[in-house]
């Protein structure tokens, strides 16, 4: 039975459909593990050799030997890799080298952090970038509007780290309005880490969103409608705005995949006990497993959300 | 045009954030001045408590607050009675302590000669047999016997002159509870005879409360130690009163600190900042020792320290801390003389310098700019320095296997926890495998120290070869190393090579 082409040319989303699609899915989620998986393998062992690092400064070598036999670093190159697939398949990700913990257990211990940072920073560019591209895509032939177009132009190529930093000079230690250190603060600990994860997103986002706005102001059916005598905030909402849904949700999504990858530096600015930290931590120290186990549950995370992406163009194109 | 927005999925975008965020845990007590002191350091042990694993930074910085060694190094790098209050050599490789007496863990169980006996099962016999304590700290222990509850006999494979110093790290374990929980549990949720109790170690944080029935209880009903690895972050934490302590302010922030009313502690790290020269390397200049003290003496140490540190920092003259056994207190930093330097390279064969390529490690913006500084000193010269920036592991890997690929490299040495010459020597002499630096003499001199056991004989050669050394430097010596502490509204603060009493501080006021 020839499968069903979708009406948008996009491959089909995870969650709706039905059972082939979510097979495809899968399968195209165990490609990219296990190439992920495999180039990250053999690209860390040329790093160096952890051996050294576990056992300090004074090992001598027969210290160096037991510990590669211990680790199994001693092995040739393949059978590692084979033995650490057959273990992956079976969720044991191993011990960490540094610590001897469980290196999925170190992750798993950090996630919830790292993920409730990713879903405020998102929210926090959503809050910014949806109201700020809608008035600026509205007013694209007025000054105001053009001159906070060039405000966002600006900012977008600001780094993010200057924003966390000028944001926790004037909050925190010139005002003292907000805790510059996280996980301690409750809900206000968010807001700073939050703002500065916004700074870097959402001008590109509410560029975005403010030029759809504009095509489709400037449109037949935008036109069509005021000729009908619907004020300027009708069009604004009703019309323009569901279009350039579409645009601004793809562009979301790939941020919010990214953000999952790249909250290193808002963690380490904020004091955020993440995954970030323990990734750089870990790559410092040749930490094989750790490196590992990290990747593979930010792969599963980046896979989730752009299929969730997908879902949600899918929700809301109305070619679907 | 069709129903194109579907709220469900927007409102349900915004129920996922709020769920997510409220989950966050309850807003803190914000307790500053009721009981509560917190730190702020650059980074917690990566294996939490396990007494196996940490030498050093930053293991030193918190578990003093929970652990007690056998010894306590003083300022003046000498073994002070701790949980041990006497100990004697017995026989050449035996030494004997007498433990303290009345010592409980938090959890009730007695500190006597069985728990060092477990601690030397477990940490340097057992699990630990691989672990850097085992490997660097106690590699010549072969055995830990109880001779009675309050005394313990520790024997080493040859004569140990440095044994009172080395058990200053080696914590007692309380048998019972870590048969229960294993070392992976303990490492978790360690027990110890010292002043605070761990409540919850944490990704990023280690709450504390007080131990009252230890031998030196705390003062202050919690201590909490947070993790803030960038700086600026942590001089944020520190001005703002978010923290009532934090380490490793960086000497550029030193003004602004305390311009806000916080007081700033220089404490001694036990360290030198060198660049070491890779001496073996084929055809290198740096094989000729005209040239190495050419390069020392066309350094302007005294200029970089007043600039990068505000003049704060002591400047290292030889390859020791100044109150490691054995330092020379008789050599001086090299002289800044430029002329000399050209003369000495001149003599060398090099009138007109050379290309010298350094690797670095650069993990702050003052590591780059005292790198950069020693580089522009050098070029003054005629020595066209390349500075090549190198990741930490990739740094460690070179330093064990020799495989360096410049003539010098960046190079902390440390000198604890045994503070003496000796401890460097285990870097810089021939005996290392893989040694990048050998001075025969010298390396002979420290073997026959390492092998006394009259102290003050000891001492004295290892200052003899310290000025043998002088002449034949095995780096460009930079600075003894400072660590600068922020602290406010707290009283009692101190540090002692890094450790800080925290037994004595309480909230000021």
């Amino acid at each position: 039975m020839a499968s069903r082409l979708h009406p948008s040319g996009r491959a089909p989303a995870l969650l709706g459909r039905g059972l082939p699609a979510f097979a495809r899915q899968v399968g195209a989620l165990v490609v990219l593990l296990v190439v992920t998986v495999t180039l990250l393998f053999f690209t860390l062992r040329l790093t160096g050799d952890p051996a050294v690092v576990i056992a300090g400064e004074f090992a001598t070598p027969e210290a160096l030997a037991d510990i590669r036999q211990r680790y199994q670093l001693d092995q040739p190159l393949i059978v590692q890799y084979l033995t650490f697939l057959e273990q992956s398949v079976r969720l044991n990700l191993g011990s960490s080298l540094a610590t001897g913990q469980s290196a999925l257990g170190m992750v798993l211990a950090r996630l919830p952090a790292t993920l409730t940072l990713t879903v405020a920073g998102s929210a926090a560019n959503l809050a910014i970038a949806v109201p700020a591209g809608l008035w600026i895509g509205s007013r694209a032939a007025k000054v105001d509007g053009r001159l906070a177009a060039l405000v966002a132009f600006v900012f977008q190529g600001l780094p993010g780290y200057v924003v966390a930093l000028v944001l926790i000079e004037v909050a925190t230690v010139r005002l003292g309005l907000l805790p510059s250190i996280g996980g301690d603060g409750g809900l206000l600990s968010l807001i700073l880490p939050s703002l500065a994860i916004a700074s870097f997103l959402a001008p590109k986002l509410t560029r975005i969103i403010a030029a759809r706005v504009r095509e489709e102001l400037e449109s037949d059916y935008a036109t069509l409608a005021r000729a009908h005598g619907a004020g300027r905030i009708a069009v604004l909402i009703r019309h323009a705005w569901p279009n350039a849904l579409l645009g601004a949700t793809a562009l979301f999504g790939v941020q919010l995949a990214g953000l999952i990858n790249g909250i290193v530096i808002t963690e380490s600015i904020f004091a955020w006990p993440g995954v970030g930290k323990l990734l750089l931590d870990s790559i410092i120290v040749l930490d094989f497993p750790v490196v590992q186990a990290v990747v593979i549950v930010t792969t599963l995370l980046v896979f989730l959300v752009n299929s969730m992406t997908d879902y949600g163009l899918d929700r809301i194109d109305p070619r679907t | 045009m069709g129903q194109l927005v579907r709220p469900r999925y927007w409102m349900s975008l915004v129920v996922l954030t709020v769920v997510v965020t409220g989950c966050t845990g309850a807003p803190s007590d914000d307790s500053a001045g009721g009981g509560a002191v917190r730190v702020a350091i650059a980074e917690l042990p990566p294996a939490q408590a396990d007494p196996a694993q940490h030498l050093g930074r930053p293991a030193v910085l918190i578990w003093p607050a929970f652990y007690d060694g056998l010894t306590f190094i003083d300022s003046a790098g000498d073994p002070e009675p701790w949980l041990a209050t006497g100990w004697e050599l017995t026989e050449p490789t035996v030494w004997t302590f007498q433990l303290k007496e009345g010592v409980e863990f938090s959890n009730g169980e007695p500190f006597d000669a069985a728990s060092i006996v477990k601690a030397a099962d477990e940490i340097l016999f057992g699990y630990g047999a691989e672990a850097p304590v085992r490997l660097n700290l106690l590699p010549t222990v072969t055995d830990v016997r109880a001779v009675s509850d309050q005394v313990v006999e520790i024997e080493t494979e040859d004569p140990d002159p440095l044994l009172p110093k080395r058990v200053a790290q080696l914590y007692p374990l309380p048998p019972e509870y870590f048969d229960e929980v294993g070392s992976e549990g303990f490492a978790a949720a360690p027990i110890g005879t010292g002043p605070y109790v761990v409540d919850d170690w944490s990704p990023g944080r280690v709450t504390m409360s007080a131990n009252p029935s230890s031998w030196r209880p705390g003062q202050v009903d919690t201590l909490e130690f947070i993790e803030i690895p960038e700086s600026s972050s942590r001089r944020a934490a520190i001005t703002s009163g978010q923290v009532e302590i934090a380490y490793d302010i960086s000497p550029t922030d030193v003004e602004d600190v305390e311009a806000g009313g916080v007081e700033v502690h220089i404490g001694t790290d036990p360290r030198i900042r060198t660049i070491a020269f890779f001496q073996r390397r084929e055809g290198s200049p740096v094989a000729s020792a005209d040239v190495r003290l050419a390069l020392n003496h066309a350094v302007n140490m005294q200029q970089i320290i007043d600039t990068f540190y505000a003049g704060r920092a002591p400047i290292a003259s030889q390859a020791a801390t100044s109150n490691a056994t054995g330092y020379n207190d008789q050599l001086s930093p090299y002289a800044y003389d430029p002329e000399l330097a050209q003369d000495l390279l001149a003599d060398a064969g090099y009138p007109d310098g050379f290309p010298m390529s350094v690797e670095v490690v650069a993990s702050t913006d003052l590591d780059k700019s005292l790198y950069e500084a020693v580089a522009q000193d050098l070029r003054a010269v005629g020595v066209e320095v390349e500075l090549r920036e190198i990741p930490f592991a990739e740094w460690r890997e070179k330093l064990y296997s020799a495989g360096w690929e410049s003539d010098a490299f960046s190079f902390s040495i440390a000198f604890d926890p045994t503070f003496d010459v000796s401890r460097g020597y285990q870097n810089l002499g021939c005996d290392v495998e893989h040694a990048f630096f050998c001075d025969e003499t010298v390396t002979d001199m420290v073997r026959q120290a390492d092998s006394m056991v009259d102290a003050d004989a000891r001492a004295a050669l290892l200052r003899d070869a310290q000025e043998v050394a002088y002449d034949n430097p095995p780096a460009i010596f930079m600075e003894e190393r400072v660590e600068l502490i922020g602290v406010q509204g707290v009283a009692g603060f101190e540090t002692v090579n890094l450790i800080a009493p925290w037994h004595s501080i309480a909230v000021a006021g």
